[in-house]
């Protein structure tokens, strides 16, 4: 689905869990595309053909599979890394993940061909594509959002999501970090806040009194 | 009609003892190598992991038979030698006090210099190596139009710094070897 100029958004409607997938469509040189957490390629309870529905939802998005040219992992969890490996392998996209986390991706037998900080990442060489990494570690140590400041787009992973954030009984954890990372996050100025997961809603929250009431909503109930 | 009496359980494992093949003196020399090199190995563990105390090391000695002691001894110093490396002081400080522990004849002082300088010099060499390969890591992605301040690349998966590492690896390495030998 196109959310806004060139970005779509895919997501997870299905019964088991996977993530939400987010494209910005010919945003990389030689109009190659650029995926935010591909998810599973079959879910591991029901079996469902995720990366299969994934691929056929761009497709009719006018998105062709074999222009994915970079897959950005917003952290080291299968339910958003596992079809990486297949893009990669498949169309020779650039795999990237947090520093912090290509230790752990390299032990599920993934290669990111470079890591991640915060920071600035340019990408394309003539009018490159940019967007801002975060790191907001608490769902996971490098764990990362991203953030695309010409629309005022979060890419938020398992930060937040409506009404609620990620879990931190997780390896690696932490509810502290997880409390500085939100409220990091709700300094930013945002108009579209995309969630990894969607639960309990579509995990897509438009308009920035939205975001700032679900931002308030964690500040008040959940940390 | 004949009758024959039944075995019993002791008599039928007599018989298959007896149809077991017999080991000779060196096969079973060989064994008791193998075992007590085992055990010294256990011992060298548990030490490592914190569940042995160095002053206890003597007494884990005392509990083998006395023609047993000098090679269980020998086994725990050319264990503990091995375990000396090039990433980890504190463990090579706990391995040169075990050594101590058990051979009180050992120039600590000068060892544990010695081996200072050669993790200290292997350190700086790899830091160096490791930060030049990163300035053309991060050339090589720029080319390909991935750059800014979050870029970072992604060294230990490079071919290049597998084979730098295992090269000053290999040359430190003949340095620890000469350490060893100065040691019981």
């Amino acid at each position: 689905m196109k959310l806004l100029n060139n970005l779509f958004a895919y997501t997870w409607n299905g019964q088991d869990n996977n993530c939400n997938t987010y494209v910005f469509a010919n945003a990389l040189d030689n109009n190659r595309h650029l995926v935010i957490d591909p998810g599973h390629i079959k879910t591991p309870s029901t079996g469902e053909a995720a990366l299969e529905r994934l691929l056929s939802e761009m497709q009719m998005d006018g998105l062709q599979t074999e222009d994915v040219g970079m897959v950005l992992l917003t952290h080291c969890h299968p339910d958003h890394f596992e079809s990486a490996r297949y893009l990669q392998e498949n169309y020779q996209a650039l795999v990237a993940i947090h520093e912090i986390e290509g230790a752990v991706y390299a032990h599920y037998g993934g290669t990111a061909d470079f890591l991640l900080r915060d920071g600035e990442l340019k990408l394309g060489k003539k009018k490159p594509f940019l967007l801002n990494v975060l790191h907001c570690p608490g769902h996971s140590p490098g764990h990362v959002a991203f953030y695309w400041a010409p629309e005022k787009v979060l890419i938020a992973g398992d930060a937040i999501f409506y009404q609620s954030t990620g879990r931190t009984d997780l390896p690696g954890g932490s509810p502290d970090q997880m409390k500085q990372s939100i409220l990091r996050l709700s300094e930013m100025d945002i108009e579209v806040l995309l969630c990894g997961h969607p639960y309990g809603h579509p995990g897509i929250i438009q308009g920035k009194k939205d975001v700032m009431e679900n931002f308030d909503f964690l500040k008040q109930h959940i940390l | 009609m004949t009758s024959k009496k039944a075995k019993t359980a002791f008599e039928l494992a007599m018989e298959k003892i007896d149809r077991m093949p017999k080991l000779d003196k060196k096969e079973i020399e060989k064994q008791n190598k193998k075992e007590l090199a085992e055990k010294s190995e256990a011992i060298v563990h548990r030490y490592f992991h914190g569940s042995l105390k160095i002053q206890n090391l003597e007494q884990e000695i005392s509990q083998f038979d006395n023609n047993e002691q000098p090679m269980v001894r020998k086994n725990l110093l050319n264990q503990l030698k091995e375990s000396i490396g090039l990433i980890d002081r504190e463990m090579n400080t706990k391995v040169l006090a075990a050594i101590q522990q058990l051979d009180g004849k050992v120039d600590l002082v000068k060892i544990n210099s010695d081996l200072d300088n050669i993790i200290l010099k292997y350190q700086h060499q790899r830091q160096k190596e490791y930060a030049n390969l990163e300035k053309e890591e991060l050339k090589q992605l720029q080319k390909m139009g991935i750059a800014g301040s979050a870029v970072a690349p992604n060294i230990q998966k490079s071919e290049n710094w597998l084979l730098t590492e295992e090269k000053l690896k290999n040359q430190f390495d003949q340095k620890l070897v000469k350490i060893r030998e100065m040691l019981p």
